[in-house]
């Protein structure tokens, strides 16, 4: 649920700057390049594609969402799976024990 | 005619200990850093994630817009304003100073990072400038199962590193990271977000 460019350089070679800017316009990241106020391609941390890709996220569109997906060789699924999950909303008391609260 | 009902909002107060991350993902358009349930941040979204340690007395949070007044000569008071100046920062003073994965992190443009045998050093001179995506992650007080986050999308430390060394004091190095904007974001989404968790 990360794009980085050596993520990206796996899949797609030498072609990974260039995938890393697609994916980072259609998600609205901002610009990947050199210049002030763009993201370094090198960027160590890479591009959060979970947000973006989860169901409950409606600033992008379904068709993009799954281009992105398809660039990174990430699945939609896993990053709804990851950002809605509602485990977080159980007490401490119940994380602890969960089988209990069931 | 009724009242309006008051809202002391005595819930809504930040007293906990937070933490302090750097290294983070960006997040997107409409998204924010995705946090694993215990409010660190998801290793997989945010593989290089990176926790800066404890501080001397928590963080401090901070926005602040600078108003352009302008007045005409007919009336006293300006007649209308622009936001001149942003500023966005986090700052903290960090005690894991002899901690050099921490320190090559607060040198950007400066510092250079090795490890061999027997050592690891940090080497003072001119590189490229690097920013990275840092957040503040603390519980909140309203929902002890949420959480609270302040994220620059792209920030950099321009404190240095500072610290003392003593028997009878701790040493901490202030950190003072400033939130740059990457502009070529959506107009409304180029420094930060600030927001929480929800039922």
């Amino acid at each position: 649920m990360n794009a980085n460019i050596d993520s990206l350089r796996k899949q797609h070679g030498d072609k990974a700057p260039e995938v890393m800017r697609e994916i980072a316009q259609l998600g609205g990241f901002g610009d990947v390049g050199s210049g002030q106020g763009s993201i370094p391609a090198s960027y160590a941390g890479g591009l959060d594609l979970a947000g973006v890709l989860a169901d409950s996220n409606t600033a992008l569109s379904s068709s993009d969402k799954d281009k992105i997906a398809k660039l990174a060789g990430v699945t939609r699924a896993q990053a709804t799976s990851i950002v809605d999950d509602k485990t977080g909303e159980q007490s401490s008391a119940a994380k602890m024990n969960p089988t209990k609260e069931k | 005619m009724a009242g309006t009902a008051t809202a002391w909002r005595t819930a809504n107060i930040a007293q906990n200990a937070g933490q302090l991350w750097g290294l983070l993902a960006i997040p997107g358009a409409g998204a924010r850093i995705t946090l694993h349930t215990d409010g660190t941040p998801e290793s997989v979204a945010n593989p290089t994630a990176f926790h800066y340690g404890a501080t001397q007395e928590g963080a401090k949070l901070m926005l602040k817009p600078a108003f352009d007044k302008y007045n005409v000569d007919e009336f006293r008071a300006p007649i209308v304003t622009n936001i001149g100046d942003l500023q966005a920062g986090i700052s903290a003073a960090l005690v894991g100073v002899t901690d050099m994965d921490v320190i090559k992190n607060l040198l950007p443009g400066q510092g250079t990072y090795a490890t061999g045998s027997g050592f690891k050093e940090v080497r003072i001179g001119t590189i490229a400038i690097v920013y990275q995506s840092v957040a503040h992650i603390f519980p909140l007080i309203e929902d002890v199962t949420k959480f609270g986050v302040w994220n620059l999308y792209s920030a950099l430390n321009d404190a240095g590193v500072e610290f003392a060394v003593g028997r009878k004091q701790l040493g901490f190095s202030p950190v003072n990271f400033v939130g740059y904007e990457i502009t070529s974001r959506a107009a409304t989404d180029t420094l930060m977000n600030y927001w929480k968790q929800i039922v």
